[in-house]
């Protein structure tokens, strides 16, 4: 592989990176923070399922945001990929909060506009709907499973020593599900506009034929993995100063509707499975960790009549607004510099 | 590598604790049953006789017992980062508890030192007020192993306690009455209320427990 490939992907790694040592908080955060699970053990639970995640079920969400803009320079994919982590990386500087999913939109959206390409309105009415979707969904999700954990609670009557054995089990279980889930449906946000350029040729292990796409995955996992080593860990220590205070149990409850939620999202085989049985599917599109998470707080939160900080909510929303609209500009800056100081193919 | 050995170490010790908090829990009710003995050797052989000497040195034994056992479960609780949420209630329950058991030793060593006189005709009025006592801290100790084992029944043992210990209260009152309308010296009298004052105390720490378990519970509604 040449230089200049390795360096066209080094954005996709970087905005890899920055989801490791961001989202990780969401999946096994109140469980480090409350010391329930130990970070080493979060970690590679976190690495390794993410990157599974990843590998086996990331083409769903992909092929939706390859729909959106189909990059067709690896130049132009750097440039796209690029925008999106320094987007991310600025905004978490600035202590807003960011998605990943709605950067990598915002300057996929960039770049059509600067390659005088077409965004299929469908398409991102899709794409902008789930964003709307993903934490409401969230939120009954957790209402549900509340009230589920606390039906089994009042029947089963389990000591003090035992519900916490269970719910360090629990959290262990959850977090590797919702890692899963996050490799599934986040992927897409790391590699996916690399896709229609892959530098790489599939071939075969064990019988098991590796595409170029799903390397482009693996490699991208593996730079998720490196953030949740490298990084998580402080911000998992600071996800306790939320919205509300959580139990470990109902820390356990907004993992699973999170992690529910992304699977839903990101699932080609649940999408089959619900098409054969007549029902309704959702689309497979990158979905935002954070809102899901942030959805199923404020679900808990308005059905326990907790106090919500509705300020941190609002920060939330301008954060959402903000993200796809600074990630689009500075994507359209980015790819002037990059083709006409670097003399390199952007479209 | 992946540090599972030290997560599955922690499941085994959250399984470890829980039995020490039980077998704490049995050295309180011993100790109540040791404090009981020692009164009736009071009566039947005197202060410092060979039967009351023998009980008093089981019960500091069971005291030394239950406090080395104590720092255990305290340790093993913030060493091995044990239920986070409920830590300091328990905490704070366990230096509850040890402070019954405490006080069974304290009036124990007063007993031999002070040698007090109740008079004659006192010592079933005396063994009302240990009955009353034993059953405020009885149901005490079931109360504080709902708590760890099943919440549904604190409340019940909360009830149960408050009420022994309103009529501990009133044996303590009908014996302090037959002390002071005896024929004993102001002294004696003085002496012996301090006795039957401490011996109360027992019970109205375990209502001040069983109320702070009833709260604890309220906390862990989820």
């Amino acid at each position: 592989m040449e230089l200049i490939t390795i360096i066209f992907l080094s954005s996709g790694l970087l905005l890899g990176w920055s989801l490791g040592a961001n989202d990780a908080a969401n999946v096994f955060g109140t469980a480090v923070a409350t010391k329930m699970v130990n970070f080493t053990t979060a970690a590679w639970i976190c690495a390794i399922m993410v990157t599974i995640g990843a590998v086996v079920s990331g083409s769903g969400a992909s092929h939706t945001l390859s729909k959106l803009g189909s990059i067709t320079a690896l130049g132009g994919a750097f440039t796209v990929a690029l925008s999106a982590a320094i987007t991310v990386y600025w905004m978490t500087k600035a202590s807003l909060p960011v998605s990943t999913s709605q950067a990598i939109v915002g300057a996929i959206i960039g770049w059509n506009l600067y390659s005088n390409t077409a965004t299929d309105p469908s398409v991102l009415t899709k794409i902008v709907g789930t964003w709307f979707l993903c934490p409401v969904l969230s939120a009954f999700i957790a209402i549900l499973l509340y009230r589920i954990v606390n039906y089994v609670l009042s029947n089963v009557k389990l000591g003090l020593f035992q519900l916490d054995r269970y719910t360090r089990i629990g959290l262990l279980l959850a977090g590797a599900f919702g890692s899963y889930s996050l490799g599934a449906n986040n992927i897409a946000n790391v590699m996916g506009v690399f896709v229609p350029q892959s530098p790489f040729e599939s071939f075969f292990v064990f019988g098991y034929e590796l595409s170029s796409t799903a390397q482009l995955f693996l490699i991208g996992g593996i730079a998720i993995g490196v953030g949740v080593f490298t990084y998580s860990k402080r911000v998992m220590l600071t996800v306790g100063d939320g919205l509300i205070k959580l139990t470990p149990v109902l820390a356990w409850v907004v993992v699973m509707s999170h992690s529910i939620v992304l699977f839903m999202f990101a699932s080609s085989g649940l999408q089959e499975a619900l098409v054969t049985a007549g029902l309704p599917t959702l689309p497979l599109v990158p979905v935002s960790s954070s809102q899901a998470v942030i959805g199923a707080v404020v679900g808990l939160g308005l059905y326990k009549k907790t106090t919500i900080r509705w300020g941190v909510v609002g920060r939330i929303v301008v954060g959402w607004v903000s993200t796809p609209i600074i990630s689009m500009v500075s994507c359209g800056i980015l790819l002037f510099i990059v083709k006409n100081l670097f003399q390199q193919q952007v479209v | 590598m992946f540090d599972f050995k030290k997560t599955l170490s922690l499941l085994a010790k959250s399984q470890s604790t829980d039995d020490k908090i039980h077998h704490y829990l049995d050295r309180v009710t011993k100790s109540q049953l040791i404090f009981n003995t020692l009164w009736s050797n009071f009566f039947q052989y005197g202060p410092r006789s060979k039967q009351s000497i023998t009980t008093l040195s089981e019960l500091l034994k069971n005291e030394s017992e239950a406090d080395h056992l104590r720092r255990e479960i305290e340790s093993l609780l913030f060493e091995k980062t044990l239920i986070p949420d409920s830590r300091s209630d328990v905490m704070e329950l366990l230096e509850l508890l040890d402070r019954i058991a405490n006080l069974h030793e304290a009036i124990g060593i007063h007993i031999k030192i002070e040698q007090p006189v109740f008079g004659d005709g006192t010592e079933p009025a005396m063994q009302e007020l240990l009955k009353q006592v034993t059953n405020s801290v009885d149901n005490m100790v079931l109360c504080t192993r709902s708590f760890f084992t099943d919440v549904e029944r604190v409340r019940e043992y909360t009830k149960k306690t408050q009420y022994f210990e309103s009529e501990a209260d009133k044996a303590c009152t009908a014996l302090k009455m037959k002390i002071f309308d005896s024929d004993l010296s102001l002294d004696q009298k003085l002496q012996a209320r301090y006795f039957i004052d401490r011996i109360d105390e027992i019970a109205n720490l375990a209502e001040d427990t069983v109320d702070k378990i009833f709260i604890y519970t309220l906390k862990r509604s989820i």
